[in-house]
């Protein structure tokens, strides 16, 4: 994180108010522990989202369905951040 | 098309809603992600909308870009008129049924085939600033079309020509409106200054000029 300042765009909470996804217009996605107010890791790293992530939902099996800018919708893993489809 | 704005899931989170910005609304699949298209509709303001004469089981919408035909029971959209980069202004569906037409901010009047959507005709340069409004006559022979800048034409429609009548320029900003009476002799037309005039478009004169200090639109 550090220098780079990051506009969020949109949130989702896991359903046992652990941790917060959120997506930023510079295309990635942040995870924070809500119990201790903390920022965890960034993803995914290899490839952003063009355009900037517009919307998160959180799936059943804790995957997390994003849309992007540039119309295309992913869906992420939440365990490793990483890029499923 | 377009970028994705919001995404809904279902209770049971098998699947989901996805709206973008260019008004269109996707149903998916949340294992695969197979977006099948449920629903679409104009993404900027419409201009017009109109429906045939004595039939209401479908109606036309304009705004930037296109011209829609609707099913009006099943909301569908029929059909798609694309003209890229413009803006229509007014539409008017003729009354034997056999075209659309269309006025733009480019100043031409485009007519099209109601069931294919091709183009019939076009007159160019019918208005310098655009075409703002479009009615026709009952016997299908004659247009008139008023402009952005206060312009009322009259166009005789041919076979293959399109010819203009007469060109009356009374109004001082852009006409919103013009009807036309049963007979064919005569037309109303109200315009953005506060006047309506009644023209005899027979003889292409004006009848009569009523002003009131507000906005015809």
């Amino acid at each position: 994180m550090a220098q780079i300042k990051r506009i969020y765009t949109c949130i989702v909470i896991d359903p046992t108010d652990t941790y917060a996804y959120i997506g930023t217009k510079t295309g990635d996605i942040v995870e924070i522990s809500l119990t201790h107010n903390l920022f965890k890791r960034i993803g995914p790293t290899k490839k952003l989202f063009s355009q900037g992530v517009n919307t998160i939902q959180l799936l059943s099996n804790d995957d997390l369905l994003l849309g992007a800018g540039d119309g295309t919708i992913a869906k992420v893993g939440s365990v490793e951040l990483k890029l499923k489809e | 098309m377009g970028s994705v704005t919001s995404l809904s899931l279902t209770a049971d989170g098998t699947h989901f809603f996805c709206g973008t910005s260019k008004a269109t609304i996707y149903w998916c699949n949340t294992d695969d992600i197979a977006p099948e298209l449920r629903n679409t509709c104009h993404y900027e303001r419409i201009n017009d909308v109109q429906f045939p004469t004595g039939y209401s089981e479908l109606f036309a919408t304009c705004s930037l870009n296109d011209i829609r035909v609707w099913n009006t029971k099943t909301r569908q959209e029929l059909l798609r008129i694309e003209v890229p980069g413009l803006e229509c202004y007014c539409l008017y569906f003729s009354k034997d049924g056999k075209s659309i037409l269309s006025g733009w901010n480019d100043g031409k009047i485009r007519a099209f085939l109601p069931q294919s959507g091709k183009l019939l005709y076009a007159i160019n340069d019918a208005h310098n600033h655009g075409v703002t409004s479009l009615n026709g006559t009952n016997d299908c022979q004659k247009i008139v079309s008023g402009g952005m800048e206060g312009e009322v034409r009259i166009w005789r429609i041919g076979r293959q020509t399109q010819i203009m009548d007469g060109s009356l320029k009374e109004h001082r900003q852009r006409v919103s409106d013009i009807k036309i009476n049963t007979q064919d002799t005569q037309a109303v037309s109200s315009s953005y200054d506060g006047s309506c005039i009644i023209w005899d478009i027979i003889n292409n004169t004006r009848v009569m000029c009523l002003f009131e200090s507000t906005m015809f639109k």
